[in-house]
């Protein structure tokens, strides 16, 4: 167990640049998940923790101790890579006590470890197989053994999940949890997949490559909860959440937003020009306690449980969630749409950096 | 599906004409090394004859063959221990990013064994002269060294590239060395690939001539020397030349069809995933 911290760290290749001004303070036994669509570093901020990586400037500590130069194998930090990186000559058991081996264990001890994690993750009966013979979940199985039995100081994944089907995918995502919750050590998380970053994070890091953010990576760093419900800023509000928010630019007054022709009050210091975010499950048919506007429906998809409707508007296209309480619009079908106020994500149209109303300050 | 007869028939066409032209001067040999002195240079040919082996025990324990026989086998031995002992850790670093000059390094080593061989004898020839390698076995591997290290190091390094970064990564986390990370994980998964190059390696020394004809005298004189050998002043003992013949031709044409399916397998690594 124990603290990661990354102080101004930057990460550049000749004349990219990859990671820049980077500082975050991992907690001790926290699951951080680091996201973000490919290009934003989040792999490279791993591999940066574990020593693989170089960086052109910053530091990194881990359990309060600058490690920036140290050997990977000093810092004492576990890695499960997406394909697994299994050593195919070797069997199962010996991929796990490969590590040990080298650091000359005594064989007794190796074997008595080798059984205990191989227990705990469900592998006893696979030991002598080499991973050749193994399935996917098998083999990730292994790489997390393999990590489990060193007793890293931290946890490093690189999405471990992505070579595995749907339906495993959700059942590892559970056992990861419960593994953490069961080891309590420090575990970050690399993912593109926004569901894996909300089911699992204890905090979850977003970042967009350098291109689309300019000076920095980290977008947010929060809870599930406030990422979710304050993103800091648009890149944010349009990654999480699927669909995804609605956003429309309109102009400002001296009291608050011009949407649909309406005046919508809004207590805050403002630009002239924001861009006013809902999400799709906060829209109502009809009307709400906030502006409204007309609708036609575009198309409907019937999920079962719910359907999701995109419309057309004055605004642009607007897609809405609808409990399958309701009954499914039509296509073509003419609404008046809700937009409860208390729902409505405001956000800098220059900046892109969330405007909260002064009564939330 | 049609069955394409006209083209299938062509490819075997060119298949057979192909094995019966290289072929045939080895059954040729075969024969003269089988029949009787009389038999083996009439005319018209005799086809069928009574098989004698006089001619290989002749050969094998005439004068010097032998002793070369082990020469050769010495000189593949200690030529491809040299060549793997320094091309193994020479490919793992020149497949690494952060190698200074690796690109320079490797277009080094393509053009280093381009060069003709015989180019390095004079000099070494006066080297070895003076520092006492002349006419021994490891003066032989250590020249060989010319063509087998470049060769060595440009197929371990195609061979180690299939294997993915990610486990010497994971390794290194393991506190493994870049030594441990060679020998215990790359060069196992490699291993068929490292086979067929070995067996390459030892039918280019085996079967070389003109370098052993310089350098060595009689002591360290090598197979093909000695076949070169039963060539006399007056007269040239074909059966037992024919022999001699046939007997260094068998071990490498054995290792040929091992490596054939080392090399499919050795090529086939990268698939394994």
């Amino acid at each position: 167990m124990a603290t990661v911290s990354l102080r101004d760290i930057d990460i550049s290749y000749g004349a990219t640049t990859v990671v820049k001004s980077l500082n975050m303070e991992i907690a001790e036994g926290e699951f951080t998940v680091l996201v973000g669509p490919s290009g934003c570093g989040k792999s490279t901020i791993l591999r940066l923790i574990a020593g693989l990586e170089a960086r052109s400037a910053g530091e990194v500590f881990i359990d309060g101790a600058n490690v920036s130069d140290a050997d990977p194998a000093a810092r004492n930090v576990a890695m499960v890579f997406q394909n697994y990186a299994l050593y195919p000559n070797m069997t199962v058991a010996e991929n796990i006590a490969f590590g040990m081996k080298i650091r000359k264990t005594d064989p007794a001890k190796i074997d008595s470890a080798v059984r205990e994690v191989a227990r705990m993750v469900g592998l006893t009966d696979h030991l002598a197989k080499r991973p050749g013979k193994l399935s996917g979940g098998q083999r990730q199985r292994v790489a997390l053994a393999r990590a489990i039995v060193r007793h890293p100081k931290v946890f490093l994944f690189d999405e471990p999940l992505s070579n595995l089907d749907a339906e495993f995918r959700a059942s590892i995502r559970l056992e990861l949890r419960q593994l953490h919750k069961s080891l309590g050590s420090t575990m970050i998380y690399v993912t593109h997949d926004q569901v894996e970053a909300m089911t699992m994070g204890d905090r979850i890091a977003v970042l967009a490559p350098i291109a689309v953010a300019g000076s920095h990576n980290l977008m947010q760093f929060d809870t599930p909860d406030t990422i979710y419900r304050k993103p800091a800023n648009l890149f944010v509000a349009r990654f999480i959440g699927s669909p995804k928010m609605n956003t429309f630019e309109v102009d400002t007054t001296a009291g608050g937003l011009k949407v649909a022709g309406r005046e919508v009050p809004f207590a805050a210091a403002l630009p002239p020009r924001v861009v006013v975010g809902i999400r799709p499950e906060h829209i109502e048919v009809g009307e709400a306690a906030g502006p409204s506007l007309s609708a036609k429906v575009r198309v409907t998809e019937n999920l079962g449980h719910e359907y999701l409707v995109f419309t057309d508007t004055a605004l642009g296209p607007i897609t809405l969630r609808v409990s399958d309480r309701h009954d499914c619009p039509r296509d073509g079908q003419d609404l008046t749409l809700g937009l409860p106020l208390a729902r409505l994500h405001v956000f800098d149209a220059a900046t892109g950096e969330r405007i909260e109303p002064d009564s939330a300050r | 599906m049609k069955p394409k007869f006209l083209p299938q028939f062509g490819r075997y066409a060119v298949a057979v004409t192909a094995a019966v032209v290289s072929f045939f001067p080895i059954l040729w040999i075969a024969m003269i090394a089988l029949k009787e002195r009389t038999d083996a240079f009439a005319i018209p040919p005799v086809w069928f004859f009574n098989p004698v082996w006089e001619h290989f025990a002749k050969a094998w324990t005439t004068s010097g063959f032998s002793g070369a026989f082990l020469n050769s086998v010495l000189v593949c031995a200690i030529g491809n221990v040299l060549a793997f002992a320094i091309g193994i850790p020479a490919a793992y670093l020149l497949n690494q990013r952060r190698t200074p000059g690796r690109k320079a390094i490797l277009v080094w080593l393509l053009i280093s064994y381009m060069l003709p061989e015989f180019l390095f004898v004079i000099p070494v020839y006066v080297l070895y002269q003076a520092i006492g390698l002349y006419d021994t076995v490891i003066g032989l591997a250590l020249v060989y060294q010319i063509f087998t290290l470049p060769f060595t190091i440009w197929l371990v390094r195609a061979f180690f590239a299939d294997v993915p970064a990610a486990l010497a990564e994971a390794a290194r986390l393991e506190g493994a060395t870049t030594a441990q990370i060679i020998w215990k994980i790359y060069v196992p998964i490699a291993a068929p690939g490292l086979a067929a190059t070995a067996i390459l390696n030892a039918i280019k020394m085996w079967n070389e001539l003109a370098i052993a004809l310089a350098l060595t005298f009689d002591r360290a004189q090598t197979v093909t020397l000695a076949v070169a050998g039963f060539r006399g002043y007056a007269s040239i003992d074909w059966g037992a030349m024919a022999a001699a013949s046939i007997i260094v031709i068998l071990p490498m044409a054995f290792f040929a069809i091992l490596a054939q399916r080392h090399i499919v397998q050795g090529l086939s690594l990268g698939s394994v995933k």
